[in-house]
């Protein structure tokens, strides 16, 4: 089989492809697909068609690859993981709980960067350490370069 | 002489099941199958058996492997179980009463009421 040829059962066959969502079936549905092409291909070289002639009639006897596709695409759906789906949302549920707790005892016992007044403060401070260092360094470039 | 897509439609899952009840089969050969036993009326567009075989895997009424001799290319075959198996016999039963009913209106056989 020339490479040329056999692109256009590739490409056929990534047309098809596009059309179905769930990935997982892919390799199986192009290597099935292929082996039907491949064995009509060979029956009509017998006939005497030419190789161009029998790649060309072989996949259009097929069917237009993007209805093929279609088709496979409503029968191969992913099946939704109910037992992912279940643990997350037990994850997720178990994390708001105990963002409630630290919330409700958080604040009593003191973290200062959370707590009423504090919080702006600490915001000044870390603007105030960063600011004046950047500015100066750029400064100080500028003023060696020139 | 080849009949309307529409028809086909509707019994080729009955087809399909009906030829691998006889034995299992990879997708090329039943279309063959169906082109023989038919005497050339069921000339299937080949990409829309893959759809039907799938659905029909997906049903629980067929299952498909892999074979394939040493040398030769591995074929995705295809073969009736048992859910298969009672799906066909319903549908045949309903497929004779249709087809009788057909007869019998065509025929005219009932028209002793006039």
């Amino acid at each position: 089989m020339f490479l040329n040829q056999n692109n256009k059962v590739q490409l056929y066959l990534d047309d098809i492809c596009s059309q179905i969502r769930f990935r997982e079936a892919h390799q199986e549905i192009r290597l099935e697909i292929e082996s039907h092409i491949q064995i009509k291909i060979q029956e009509l070289l017998v006939k005497g068609l030419t190789e161009d002639e029998a790649v060309d009639q072989a996949i259009s006897q097929m069917g237009e690859a993007t209805l093929v596709g279609k088709q496979l695409n409503t029968v191969h759906q992913s099946k939704p993981e109910w037992s992912i789906i279940i643990l997350s949302l037990l994850f997720i549920s178990l994390g708001l709980l105990s963002m409630v707790l630290i919330g409700k005892q958080g604040l009593s016992m003191g973290v200062p960067i959370l707590s009423g007044k504090n919080s702006s403060f600490t915001g000044a401070q870390i603007r105030f350490r960063i600011d004046p260092t950047v500015n100066t360094e750029y400064f100080k470039g500028e003023g060696q370069s020139s | 002489m080849k009949v309307s897509k529409e028809l086909l439609k509707g019994s080729t899952v009955i087809l399909v099941l009906s030829l691998l009840e006889r034995e299992p089969m990879y997708g090329y050969q039943m279309i063959k199958e169906m082109e023989k036993q038919s005497n050339g009326v069921f000339v299937l567009k080949e990409g829309t058996l893959y759809p039907i075989l799938h659905a029909l895997e997906a049903n629980g009424m067929i299952v498909s492997y892999w074979w394939g001799n040493e040398g030769t290319r591995q074929r995705k075959y295809y073969r009736i179980i048992n859910k298969g198996k009672q799906y066909l016999k319903e549908k045949r039963k309903e497929w004779e009463t249709f087809r009788s009913a057909v007869d019998k209106v065509l025929t005219g056989e009932v028209c002793t009421c006039s």
